[in-house]
This record gives structure tokens, sequence and C-alpha cells, in this order.
């Protein structure tokens, strides 16, 4: 399928990565340290068929998404309904109020989500997550493609597969689609972000200008970029690469110092687009995705194309009874964290542990959910001269202009440790490109 | 029966700057709000330095007036002034039902359910057979009694269940408190901003919403909300009503003023050093 030199190159191309600042900070214990993101040469491989499926499900989840989204900040239907009882809307910390009744341009709330996916022993799909405020990742096989091109001609030559490297277009024509007059611009908190290297890419390779909070001004209810010699230029859409909490220190957090003042007022009034749209924390809270299947049917009329992993809540007593008689089968999470943090697996807790833990899962049902633990997957990693098998997942890109498209690539996430089914870029694992074949 | 009730008002608030303040960003919740209990007839708004400014309104339906003022000054000024009608037999009722109470129903920030306030309601809750009316009522009353009104010992950033172990606090800690016990027992309720004649500053109370009505509560007086009280926002708890949140450059150390005169009028109201645009 591939050269031998697409391996061999591997130290190179890792190295070319570190030079380009393919990097991920990382806060612990109150100390930044920036931590490179491994590259493994060996590609996840994805059929044309088995992608097309892929795609069919995503599209149908993020459509129902969005839906959803538009529904909670403005009639609430689903809840009216009691497809989702109200407590897990309105008790998570993802719901926002201040977003009551504000309707994004174009009804677009999640231009861009990154979907997690993993594929099971049995060859099938299964949804892990769906991120939907403000997902990373897809600059990382961009990168690493344009690297082994370089690397491996021969490999590229021989293989018919999509290239991945038209993510900068695909982008760039979202963010257009909802523009309202003026500049697209990428908005980072700075270059000790962990996903800097994210921000400058996508900003070169869209021809977007990357800003920080300082250089963007509001002014008569407009949206402005202060150049270096203090002329201001109108601008139209904010690919807001930081979160709904600091975008606005009139607004939200107050002690934001990486926010702009005002754009929170300015976007109420439809005069400049956010993207991602604010408030969507409440879509990809860990106790909704529970509710995504019965989401797609109650919007869409449809069955789900994909399936979630097997997912119980607490909340529900029958289904906590199940968690209580199957603790060591499950993976338990608390819905209030991310990035691999507040995971626990039931079989590897001490007695005493388990014992602190079903209390807290007692007091507080509605703050966890508990999954089957699927047997996913491995793929091959080099490690020296050998390839060695460790557990992967996919995330996948889709972007919503006047219709979703799912970009054909994607980042697939590994985790170094062989004993170890977290994979999250936070807690040290490496990545691979995603092939996607095009015949 | 017409028992509206004219108040005139002002709301006046200073900062001062130790030092010069530049290129500072203001958003002020200070407009009274109109809705069936309160009319607006007139009001009068005037910053200084003056200022361009744009309106807006919040997710609550609070107005709110924000702007920049570019130039450097030690000095900010704000005054609200003008006329309310108030008719307390015409209380205000929430528009949809679930969609607007929804955030009124569940813990805030600042009205987190902690082991001091669980305690509290254990031993002051609202009995099977009481009607939601009479156990806000018997609430605010029994908030009263074991509280100790006291500035200096809270700030702005106490919660109801610190304010609640501590037994002291202002108006806004009374108010949490309140409203955090309220929701507990399932009353959807809310905080309120507003002025009150006789007070001097500005003052915070609580709204609970029974029987499709929002009933003014003012723990900290003691009293049910009468047509004494002009209202300007409302929200979760303090930080949907702020009322003034500014970003500046420079400006040292600031001292605040605020000054609030409401007075009732008989017949036709006399503006005396108001003006009124």
């Amino acid at each position: 399928m591939y050269e031998m030199d697409l391996l061999d190159n591997t130290e190179i191309v890792n190295k070319l990565l570190a030079r380009y600042g393919v990097k991920f900070g990382i806060y612990k214990n109150n100390e930044f340290k920036e931590q490179l993101f491994p590259f493994d040469a060996i590609p996840r491989i994805i059929r044309r068929e088995e992608f097309s499926y892929l795609e069919k499900g995503l599209k149908q989840r993020v459509v129902a998404l969005n839906l959803f989204l538009e529904d909670i900040y403005h009639n609430k239907n689903i809840v009216k309904d009691k497809i989702i009882p109200e407590d897990f809307i309105f008790a998570s910390s993802g719901y926002m109020p201040e977003c009551e009744g504000v309707t994004p341009v174009k009804k677009i709330y999640s231009h861009i989500s990154g979907i997690d996916l993993v594929k099971g022993k049995d060859g099938k799909w299964y949804i892990l997550e769906d991120n939907l405020r403000v997902p990373s990742g897809a600059s990382y096989p961009m990168i690493a493609r344009e690297l082994c091109r370089r690397s491996s001609p021969k490999t590229f030559r021989d293989n018919s597969l999509e290239d991945n490297r038209n993510y900068a277009q695909l982008l760039r024509k979202t963010l257009d689609y909802v523009n309202v007059g003026g500049h697209t611009v990428i908005l980072t908190p700075g270059r000790y972000n962990a996903a800097y290297f994210e921000h400058s890419y996508l900003a070169e390779k869209t021809g977007a200008h990357l800003v920080n909070g300082n250089e963007l001004t509001v002014e008569n209810d407009k949206l402005y970029y202060v150049d270096y010699t203090g002329k201001k230029e109108r601008v139209g859409a904010v690919y807001r690469r930081i979160s709904d909490e600091y975008l606005d220190p009139m607004n939200f957090n107050p002690e934001s110092v990486i926010g702009i003042p005002h754009i929170y007022d300015v976007y109420r009034k439809g005069n400049v687009a956010l993207i991602n749209a604010t408030g969507n924390g409440i879509a990809d809270d860990k106790g909704i995705y529970y509710f995504v299947p019965k989401m797609i049917r109650y919007y869409l009329k449809e069955e789900p194309v994909l399936s979630n992993a097997p997912t119980y809540l607490p909340f529900y007593k029958e289904d906590m009874s199940y968690v209580l008689a199957h603790f060591n089968d499950l993976v338990l999470k608390d819905v209030a964290e991310a990035g691999g943090y507040g995971v626990v697996f039931g079989n590897s807790m001490s007695r005493e542990q388990k014992e602190q833990f079903i209390a807290l899962l007692k007091s507080e049902p509605r703050r966890f959910i508990a999954q089957e633990i699927i047997d996913f997957q491995d793929l091959d990693i080099q490690e020296g001269v050998e390839a060695v098998a460790r557990k992967a997942d996919l995330r996948a890109f889709v972007l919503m202009a006047d219709e979703p498209y799912v970009w054909k690539s994607g980042l697939t996430r590994f985790s170094r440790n062989p004993d170890s089914f977290i994979v999250n870029s936070s807690q040290g694992g490496g990545f691979k490109d995603t092939w996607v074949l095009s015949h | 029966m017409c028992t509206k009730r004219i108040l005139t008002f002002c709301y006046r608030m200073d900062i001062a700057f130790s030092l010069p303040a530049a290129k500072h960003q203001f958003t002020l919740r200070m407009l009274p709000c109109q809705d069936a209990r309160q009319k607006i007839a007139k009001v009068c708004i005037r910053l200084v330095p003056e200022c361009a400014y744009a309106n807006g309104e919040d997710a609550f339906g609070n107005q709110y007036i924000y702007g920049e003022i570019v130039q450097e000054h030690t000095h900010f000024g704000v005054e609200v002034c003008g006329i309310a009608e108030i008719d307390q037999n015409c209380l205000t009722a929430p528009e949809n039902t679930m969609a607007a109470l929804a955030p009124y129903r569940y813990p805030s920030h600042y009205t987190k359910v902690g082991e001091e306030i669980k305690e509290y309601y254990r031993e002051h809750g609202k009995g099977n057979t009481e009607t939601q009316l009479a156990f806000t009522e018997r609430l605010l009353h029994q908030i009263y009694q074991d509280m100790v009104y006291c500035q200096g010992v809270t700030d702005i950033y106490t919660t109801a269940e610190q304010a609640m172990a501590g037994r002291t606090g202002v108006c806004q800690d009374y108010a949490h408190i309140m409203i955090s016990l309220c929701r507990i027992a399932d009353i959807p309720s809310r905080y309120v901003v507003g002025m009150m004649q006789g007070e001097g500053f500005s003052h915070a109370w609580v709204e609970v919403c029974i029987d499709g009505y929002w009933h003014g509560m003012d723990p900290t007086n003691n009293r049910v909300v009468d047509d004494t009280y002009i209202k300007i926002s409302h929200g979760r708890d303090y930080q949907d009503c702020i009322v003034n949140r500014g970003v500046f450059r420079g400006g040292g150390e600031q001292t605040q003023q605020v000054q609030v005169i409401v007075n009732a009028e008989e017949g036709l109201p006399d503006f005396r050093g108001v003006n009124i645009v």
C-alpha cells in the first residue's frame, strides 16, 4: 500500500513538525509545558464505501445537533415533548441563558464540528463524543500529509486517495458563508494556547487575518479590525478559537483579558458572525450525548445511521441499578469534564475508591454517565523497527455552510501506553494521518 | 379602580479614578424596566464625559446602554432620572411559561445549594399544606429575623451559602439566600435590582413566580414589595444584573459613589433640578 520510505522518514517528518511548532501546550500543576505531538507515519486507511457510510451518519448527526441548539435557545419543543428531561438542559453547565432568543446568522450554530468515533473489533463504528464548541485538530493531518507527500512522493502517486489539503478552502467557504460584510478573521488567545500552531496554520492556509483580542474593537454597533497604523476595517465573521466564557468581558467572565468588550452585543444584533456560535456547550455535554439518537428521530424523523457507544444514565432508576450491578464492566465519565479528565474505569478502582465513587454517584446521579467499554480495533504504530498495536480513535470534521460537508480525512489519535484507552492529545497521545481512498 | 402611584426617580453614579482612564468600555443596566406593573413615563440619561452610546436588550429582557469613552478622563458619571407609574394591582406575568422560567428554577453561581442552605431549608422549608405564597412570605420574615444586616462583612463575590454560614450580609446576600431556598421549594425565583423610596442607594430584592405572576419580596426590609419600589433589572442572580460593567486602560484606584432619590408625587410631578429630555 505504501512505500517503505514513508515509514523510514518518520523521524525527519517529526523533526519538521516540531520546527513548524506542532506542539501541545499542557498546564500541569500550574506549570506550562510544551510537548510534541508525535506523528506516526502508518496511516489509518478508510475504504471509500465505508467512508460514505460514515459521511451519511455524521451529516445526519450534525444537522440534528444544529436543530437541537436552535430549539433549546428558542421554543424548547424537545423538552416540552418530554424527549429530554429538563434537568439535563437547564441544570447543565453547558446551557447558557445569555443565549436565549439569540439567533446566529443563517441559524447555524455548529459550523465546525469535531465528532469522535471508534471502530469496534466487530467492525462497527461508534460515536464517542461530539465537540461543537471549538474543536481542534484538523491542521495536524493537513501538515502531516504535506510533509509525507514530500518524504514519499511515490506512495501518493501510486495510491488513489482523497487529497485532504482542501480543508482550508472548505473552512474558508464555511466562514464566508455566514460573513455579514467585511473581513473574516481567526481570533486566537495567543501563543501560549495549546492549539496555537493550528490557529496560525489555518490563518495562513485560508488567508484570513490571525488576530488577538486587542486588535478588534467595537464601534457604532459594528466590529472592526484595527491595523498597526490605527486604520479600522469592518469584520463580518470571527472564527474564534477562545471559549464562550472569555469572549467578552462585558457579557461573560469580567476578568477576561483576551476577549473583546461588547462583541456579544454586536453579535446579538446580527452585525457579526461568530464561528462557532455561543452556547453550543449544551449540545456536546456528555449527559446530552445519550439523547442524540432521540434527537435524530425527533427532528429528522429518521433512524440514526451511526450508533452511540451503549450508554447509561444513572439519573434513571433502572440505569442506576444496571450500573451498580455491572460496575466493573463500565467506564464512568463526569459530564462536566473534558480532555480525558474525569474518566474512570470500574475495574481499575480499589475497593475503597469504588465505595467512595458509588456514594458520590448516588448523591449526584446527574453528574455521571456510564458506558460499556468498547473493545475497539487497535491500529499499528511504529516502535523502533517493530509495529505494535495501540488503541486509536478518529475525529471527523463536519463543516456546515449551505449544506453539511464531511472532510475526507480526519485526525486519528492513538494512545502510546499499551494499556490505556485514553487517546487525548492532552494526555500525551500521538496522531496519524487518515486516508480516505478515492476508489 | 385607579391605584397608580407616580414616583420620580434619580439614580446617580460617580466613579473617580486616581489616574486617568482611557478606552473606557462600559455597559450600564440602570434603566427602569417597563412591564405590567411599572410604566416609565419619562426618562433622561446623562453621561459625563458626554459620549455616544447604543441600546441593547439582554436575554433576560433587561434594557441596557453601552459605549466607549476613548479620551482620558478621571471621572465617569451617569445620571438616570425620570418618572415611573406603578400599579401594584397589575403584577407581571411571564410570557411563555417554561421557556421564560427555565433559568430561574435551577441553582446559579451565587445561589448554589450547600450544606448551610440545605440545613436551613430542613428547618424552615415549605410545609406540605402551606401555599407557595404563604411560604415565601413566611420565609422572608424568617430570613430577616435570622440575618444580621452588616456592611463590609460580605462582598460582591459572596455566595448564598457563604452568607448563610455567617448569618450576616447586605441586600444582595439576603436576596441570594431567599432565591436559593425558593428554588429548592420548586418556586421559580429571580434576583431584582431597583430603587425604593427612602433608601438612598440602589437595592436588591427577589421576585417569585406563583400562580403565573411575579411577586416582589424584600427580605432585607422584611416586607412584600409595594408601589414604592421601582424595578430596574432581573436575572438569575447578581451577575446578570450588574449595574455597571467596565473595562479601561489605566485608571489607578477607583472610588464609586451612588446616590438614589425616589419621591412620591401627589398630583402632577414637579421636577426640581431634573432636566427632562
